[in-house]
């Protein structure tokens, strides 16, 4: 397939987004809900207000670190589906290191400990699956995903056991961390999450155009005997790009505890590692696509929220979500097929 | 307990998987890989709840699965085969879809009771055999149709032309093609005909095992069903056998469950999970298979022009 150019690539997003909103609209109509209204109240939600903003600023932040790393690994030919999982296990190792913290401890060496044990969780966990692939080439894509369930279990369990909340027992919550562990969130209550997000969409930028690791990777991904013929040691590179997606994912899972929850809580993510897929493939590997994709995406989210109010269940964000994704590929897909107007048959071309 | 009644448990856990393992064995045995078996099972159990909530027959509902699983698959097999989107992202896609439709479809329907669910049979002097009596012939049809199924697909792949051309599907769909064979045709009639029986699957979670609707009432199920495919290498009758199993240990964990042993219920509640981690490290193990031993062509679309 031949690449389009920007002005046909930017076409084809707008046709899949307004095909978008009329499957959108239809599906509303059907079960009796005014589109327009629906759709407004949406955007409202998303982008509304400054605080509707920053609260959908807020969602973009794990979903884009997710799809950062989920975007890093499947240049090694990796597919994570496990972000949601890492992102909960980063979140615990985050929690439990926030919850341990004595008391007077500096601020700065509080959100370090937080964002390094959301790092190592995260990526201790995907590296259970990268260890499997490299030794027992077990299929990442089903082991990954099985890893998500353990570890929201895992959550699950310490919030309603050994690290549930005195205070909120009936609410499956830890305590608060201490404001040692918490992110700051100077302007209009983002959090410093946001920086780090545009950090990790930089880095991977570098490790596009300036990093021998990030030419391994490609190479181990799209042609995996080139590269051990070329002295690239496959399995180890695309081993280190899933731990490094599942680092990402974890620091998600940490900002969101250290930052907008403030406590390790049962249900912790919305789908966030999942969301972060669906952006992955949209933005098709560029860091600036990812984080446009993200902040949409969250919008769909928040706006599918605050439509709860207006009875009109707020699944449709997920909905919109998906058939958003599948029409811009179907766009892209299509893009093959031209037709040809006036050329007779056996004409010569 | 008696081990009657946790066989009978098992197979009763077992069912759904064996629906939608069933269901993805035989689409990726025509070459395409479905990963939205979790969305289209949702899409099933929604569809049958709310198809017995409106008639009143848990029948009906279970053809309303089976109609509204077809479609899903029908619109995935146009993106997939037609459109030639790639398999695995469209496959994620629809896991979303599923979950996001199902949940919006279903909202109204959170917490009702059941107008009418399914009924285990009374065969009379059957069901007193003894332990065939109460594991098998004491069930409910769509249990007693899991375990049929196998049994019938196996005989199809192997013993009838049309099951050699399904089989030829995900291997050499050029040369299906070269005989005259309608490749796209057919490949649409199974991703059609196996989300069908995935969304069977689903209706079993919501008439039969819950039953009720509930929010992502398959819990992972899907995704399991999957890796069923994997364990059990694309064959029905070893594919049956590892629902069987899972169903053994979800009956086992529920079973502990109620005798109030000392363990927390998370961590029976993760054995599903850990078991298809081990399942599927056993199996990588033990077969040094390209890629996991499936049809050759499997992921691919068929592009004639690319012939």
């Amino acid at each position: 397939m031949t690449t389009p150019s920007r002005a046909e690539s930017a076409l084809r997003v707008v046709i899949g987004t307004i095909a978008t909103f009329v499957i959108g609209a239809l599906l509303l109509v059907l079960t009796g809900h005014n589109p327009v209204f629906a759709f407004a109240a949406m955007f409202r939600g998303a982008f509304g207000s400054i605080v509707a903003f920053a609260s959908t600023v807020d969602k973009a932040v794990p979903i884009g670190l997710c799809a950062i790393g989920i975007s890093l690994a499947y240049r090694g030919g990796l597919w994570n589906i496990g972000a949601e999982g890492q992102f909960y296990f980063g979140a615990f190792a985050a929690a439990g290191f926030g919850l341990s913290l004595p008391e007077n401890v500096p601020h700065a060496l509080g959100i370090a400990g937080v964002v390094a044990c959301g790092l190592a969780g995260g990526a201790a966990w995907a590296a259970i699956a990268a260890a499997a692939k490299v030794w027992l080439r077990v299929n990442e894509v089903l082991s990954t995903l099985m890893l998500n369930y353990v570890a929201i279990l895992w959550v699950d369990y310490l919030v309603s056991g050994p690290w549930a909340d005195p205070v909120t027992f009936s609410f499956p919550y830890s305590p608060e961390l201490p404001d040692a562990a918490r992110l700051p969130a100077p302007i209009a209550g983002i959090d410093l999450g946001a920086v780090i997000t545009l950090l990790a969409a930089a880095a991977l930028y570098a490790v596009d155009r300036g990093m021998r690791w990030g030419y391994e990777l490609r190479v181990a991904g799209d042609a995996p005997r080139a590269a051990a013929y070329g002295g690239i040691r496959a399995s180890a590179v695309t081993a280190s790009a899933l731990v490094a997606a599942g680092a990402l994912a974890g620091l998600a899972g940490a900002i969101e505890v250290a930052g907008t929850t403030g406590r390790l809580q049962s249900g912790l993510s919305p789908g966030y590692g999942f969301i972060g897929i669906l952006v992955a493939w949209l933005a098709r590997s560029s860091p600036l696509g990812i984080i446009a994709g993200s902040v949409v995406y969250a919008g769909l989210l928040n706006g599918g929220f605050s439509l709860q109010v207006s009875g009109v269940p707020s699944a449709i964000g997920t909905v919109l979500q998906a058939v958003l994704l599948v029409c811009i590929l179907t766009t892209f897909s299509l893009g093959r097929y031209r037709l040809r107007f006036g050329a007779a048959v056996g004409e010569a071309p | 307990m008696s081990l009657e009644f946790l066989l009978a448990a098992a197979l009763i856990s077992s069912t759904p998987l064996a629906y939608a393992a069933l269901g993805e064995l035989v689409i990726e045995r025509a070459g395409i890989v479905n990963l939205g078996v979790e969305g289209t099972m949702l899409i099933g159990a929604v569809a049958g709840f709310i198809g017995a909530q409106i008639t009143g027959s848990a029948w009906a509902g279970v053809l309303a699965a089976l109609v509204c699983g077809a479609l899903f698959g029908g619109a995935f097999a146009m993106l997939t085969i037609t459109a030639r989107l790639d398999q695995v992202v469209a496959g994620l896609a629809f896991t979303v879809l599923g979950r996001g439709l199902s949940s919006y479809i279903g909202a109204g329907f959170v917490g009702v009771p059941p107008r009418a669910v399914i009924h285990k049979l009374n065969l009379g002097v059957l069901g007193h055999v003894p332990v065939l009596g109460p594991v098998i012939f004491g069930q409910d049809p769509l249990v007693l149709g899991a375990i049929l199924l196998p049994v019938l697909l196996s005989l199809y792949l192997r013993f009838t032309r049309m099951g050699l051309v399904l089989m030829a599907l995900g291997e050499t769909p050029e040369v299906v093609d070269s005989l005259g064979i309608p490749v796209i045709l057919l490949r649409y009639a199974y991703v059609i005909s196996g989300s069908a029986l995935m969304g069977v699957g689903g209706a079993y979670l919501s008439l039969a095992y819950i039953p009720s609707w509930i929010e992502n009432i398959t819990a992972g199920r899907g995704w399991i069903a999957i890796a069923l495919v994997i364990f059990g290498t694309w064959r029905p009758l070893w594919v049956f056998g590892g629902a069987v199993l899972f169903g053994l240990v979800d009956a086992v964990r529920f079973r502990v469950q109620l005798d109030n042993y000392p363990v927390d219920p998370h961590f029976l509640n993760m054995l599903p999970y850990l078991a298809t981690l081990l399942v599927l490290a056993l199996v990588a193990r033990s077969r040094a298979h390209g890629r996991l031993g499936g049809p050759a062509a499997l992921g691919a679309a068929y592009d004639r022009e690319r012939r």
